[in-house]
């Protein structure tokens, strides 16, 4: 089996998961099935430059460095919006949405995403690992 | 994606609806090439003498912004004229196979977009220079351990003195052949029981080829 270089985690609010709310309610078969497959194959490249579908997002999201990996499922172009973490080769993520033009939905994702990413850089939120699975 | 029981119940539950409905299947075997395809296009291009998409692009006669399209995960209904394209503007060749689920995800946890990369046509020699068919031809067992059980001296071979450890870690392809001159030059080039059948020597074990 290859070696796994990084490790995935969503942001986590008191008890929600709001990461894993979307990836069990907003994104169906094709999207999980998409998603699944697209963390574990970032997991690997060395350099996250070189992740499919990555891209630093511009304008205020910039400044706290928040990233998004684009994947196409069910005709809708999803976006899962994240910041790497302070431990090296760990990313975590901040929120899913989609995306079609200038129009986010949710329509606050990206203010929802520099507010998470706020309180991740000021020690006021907390993550949990999302495994990467190798039995589907 | 969440730890212990519901992990195997989750398991279960795909598993059920993978063998019951089609439309899960294909989701599935979707999902899995929407992201393996363009994943090895990227490591393809980064690899080659193109890393910029609108290199590739030039050279496969496409837009830029395909190219781009074909390289986001499950954006990109690829024909297979239009795989055939980038392969070729790569000078690779593709193989599309149907294959049990089981291959499937080992391909998938097995893929490393760092460490793929696949032989150009320019190095391809085993495409380029296939061995005859005589080359090819594997002569009779009892001729081959004939010649290995001849004593060195009557086979025309000679062992290279062992100096040192690093003779004695090079001992696997110490032996030389005085009935192949011009594979002299390649001494350093270790050699394998076929490819020194290959040359036309003689051989002995694992050799390296010697005058």
């Amino acid at each position: 089996m290859r070696p796994v270089y990084w490790s995935f985690h969503d942001y986590v609010e008191g008890s929600n998961n709001p990461v894993e709310e979307w990836y069990a309610k907003s994104l169906a078969d094709t999207g999980r099935f998409q998603f699944d497959s697209l963390l574990k194959n970032v997991a690997t490249p060395d350099q996250h430059i070189h992740w499919l579908g990555f891209k630093y997002l511009k304008g205020e999201p910039k400044k706290e460095r928040i990233w998004q990996l684009d994947f196409l499922a069910d005709g809708r172009q999803y976006r899962a919006l994240g910041v790497f973490g302070r431990i090296r080769r760990q990313a975590v993520l901040l929120l899913g949405c989609y995306h079609k033009g200038k129009t986010y939905t949710p329509p606050d994702a990206l203010d929802t995403a520099v507010r998470r990413a706020k309180n991740l850089h000021e020690g006021r939120a907390i993550t949990r690992e999302r495994k990467i699975r190798f039995d589907v | 994606m969440k730890g212990g029981l519901s992990h195997v119940s989750e398991r279960s539950d795909l598993m059920s609806r993978l063998k019951s409905d089609i439309e899960t299947r294909t989701s599935y075997i979707r999902a899995k090439l929407g992201v393996l395809v363009p994943s090895q296009i990227k490591a393809l291009r980064l690899r080659s003498e193109m890393p910029r998409q609108a290199d590739l692009a030039k050279v496969a006669q496409m837009h830029q912004s395909r190219i781009s399209t074909f390289e986001t995960p499950g954006a990109a209904n690829i024909t297979l004229e239009t795989l055939s394209r980038i392969a070729a503007a790569f000078k690779v060749g593709v193989m599309v196979k149907f294959v049990p689920f089981s291959e499937m995800l080992r391909w998938e946890n097995g893929f490393s977009q760092d460490r793929f990369d696949v032989t150009r046509l320019e190095e391809d020699l085993a495409f380029l220079n296939p061995p005859t068919e005589e080359q090819t031809a594997i002569p009779p067992l009892i001729k081959r351990f004939s010649e290995i059980e001849r004593p060195w001296h009557e086979a025309g071979l000679q062992r290279e003195r062992p100096m040192g450890m690093g003779a004695a870690m090079n001992s696997q392809t110490a032996f030389v052949n005085a009935a192949n001159p011009a594979a002299s030059e390649a001494q350093d080039v270790p050699t394998n029981l076929l490819t020194n059948h290959l040359s036309g020597g003689a051989y002995e074990g694992f050799g390296r080829l010697v005058s």
